[in-house]
């Protein structure tokens, strides 16, 4: 092979698509001459340049993952056949009206003795807490969590920059540690996703955010969503969800011991 | 395993959903953000890299019985995202070369970019800021095979383009990406191009 071969083949050679023949021809060529030798160093100094810093690109995919999943989830759930979309069955209505009405009694009663027990709260948003359990679950595989921060001192700047605080929780005491992050649209509001990792426990989140509206109240509250404990709280000027596996009353301990320390 | 619904077309039941479900999260969301940045340096700033692939994963999930396991699903969201690019802005032979002002845009940081990993050298950034500023045509091939490592066939099939035009915007994209480097006279990892 000459040079005057090599420059019209040398494109191919860099993206291995000659075949076996025509690049050791090119590699023989290569090894003797230095003019060509230098040009394809040229080309692949500036494919590589190029490629690592492509690649080297930290993105922020939470958003989009969220509206996919969540439009699949819709579509799914409007496929589902035999679905009852009447939250009364149909057998209610044609109940006579004295059963009706002693049975609205007695759903009255009932809510009432769960919002005092706290397992139903009229008036928490429950959709936050449903969402920061769906972005738990989205964001906890460890593919999930490529591409989120990990180094601390870019940890310490996202959780100033998202809720104007100067340390990172530790949550040691607990066993949990290695924490990894990254910013999450939840609620229609931009949370620090934070995700703890323990030997023997499935990870937990934190999602904190500077508290500017009504999402999270003061109150300790605790719900249920999917295969979680979320429990929420807003102290300090902060606002705190944290999600895990582990019981209510575990998950509301580290939540309370995370907001003793939002107070001092 | 299918029953009929009312209007006797088959459906699929509970648990074929949520198969497909997760053969779908497992196989097509681990290339979420590859796309990602992808229609971030080629869609922008004509069209919203974020609905380039929301809309992507939809099609792609309407269509997910016609993708054959154990084919290249990621070549596959690929050429989907070319079609809703295409389809977005016109044919991508007819696309309208981008003014000098929104060229200036381009090399801002997407707004979902986070950071740049620290440890990879500077020039990179350079060099990702030369490369938005090529036309279209040659970003696109660029990109495909430069970083995505897209063997000429599957860019091809991927832009519905001959092999043979693959091939020869990739070298006037190297050649316009030299020159852009020559040109804003920076050095590349010690070497002066």
């Amino acid at each position: 092979m000459n040079c005057g071969e090599t420059k019209d083949l040398i494109q191919l050679y860099l993206d291995n698509e000659l075949d076996a023949r025509s690049t050791l021809s090119m590699q023989q060529h290569l090894d003797s001459c230095s003019g060509c030798s230098r040009q394809l160093n040229i080309l692949l100094l500036q494919d590589q340049t190029l490629k690592q810093a492509a690649r080297g690109e930290i993105i922020d995919s939470s958003r989009v993952r969220a509206g996919i999943l969540s439009a699949i989830a819709q579509e799914t759930q409007a496929e589902t056949p035999h679905q009852t979309t009447n939250w009364l069955p149909t057998h209610w209505f044609k109940m006579a009206a004295w059963p009706r009405i002693a049975a609205a009694a007695a759903f009255v009663l009932i809510a009432a003795f769960l919002a005092l027990r706290g397992g139903w709260m009229p008036g928490v948003n429950e959709t936050v807490y449903a969402a920061v359990a769906a972005d738990h679950a989205a964001h906890c595989s460890a593919d999930a969590m490529m591409g989120a921060v990990n180094d601390l001192d870019e940890l310490r700047r996202l959780i100033r920059a998202s809720a104007k605080v100067d340390a990172l929780p530790d949550l040691s005491a607990f066993g949990y540690g290695n924490p990894q992050g990254r910013v999450c649209k939840v609620g229609n509001a931009e949370f620090l996703h934070l995700v703890y990792y323990h030997d023997s426990q499935s990870p937990l989140s934190l999602f904190l955010r500077h508290h500017d509206s009504t999402l999270v109240t003061e109150q300790l509250t605790a719900l249920h969503s999917g295969n979680f404990n979320v429990v929420s709280i807003s102290q300090g000027g902060v606002d705190l969800l944290v999600v895990s596996s582990l019981t209510e009353d575990q998950t509301s301990s580290i939540t309370r011991a995370l907001a003793s320390r939002l107070l001092q | 395993m299918f029953e009929l619904n009312k209007s006797g077309s088959s459906v699929m039941n509970k648990q074929e959903r949520l198969s497909r479900q997760q053969s779908f999260e497992r196989e097509a969301m681990l290339h979420l953000d590859a796309l990602l940045k992808a229609a971030n340096r080629i869609a922008r700033p004509r069209l919203d890299a974020e609905d380039v692939v929301q809309e992507t994963y939809l099609r792609a999930w309407k269509h997910f019985d016609s993708f054959e396991a154990g084919t290249n699903c990621r070549a596959w969201l690929f050429r989907i995202m070319f079609n809703v690019i295409k389809a977005r802005s016109g044919t991508l032979a007819k696309r309208i070369e981008i003014p000098m002002e929104e060229e200036v845009e381009l090399e801002n940081r997407p707004s979902n970019v986070l950071f740049f990993d620290p440890l990879k050298k500077i020039e990179g950034q350079e060099a990702l800021s030369a490369a938005t500023r090529l036309s279209p045509e040659h970003r696109e091939v660029l990109w495909l095979v430069v970083v995505e490592e897209f063997s000429y066939r599957e860019v091809a099939e991927i832009l519905e383009a001959p092999v043979g035009t693959v091939m020869s915007r990739l070298h006037r994209a190297r050649r316009e990406l030299r020159r852009l480097l020559i040109t804003d006279s920076k050095v590349v990892s010690g070497v002066r191009l």
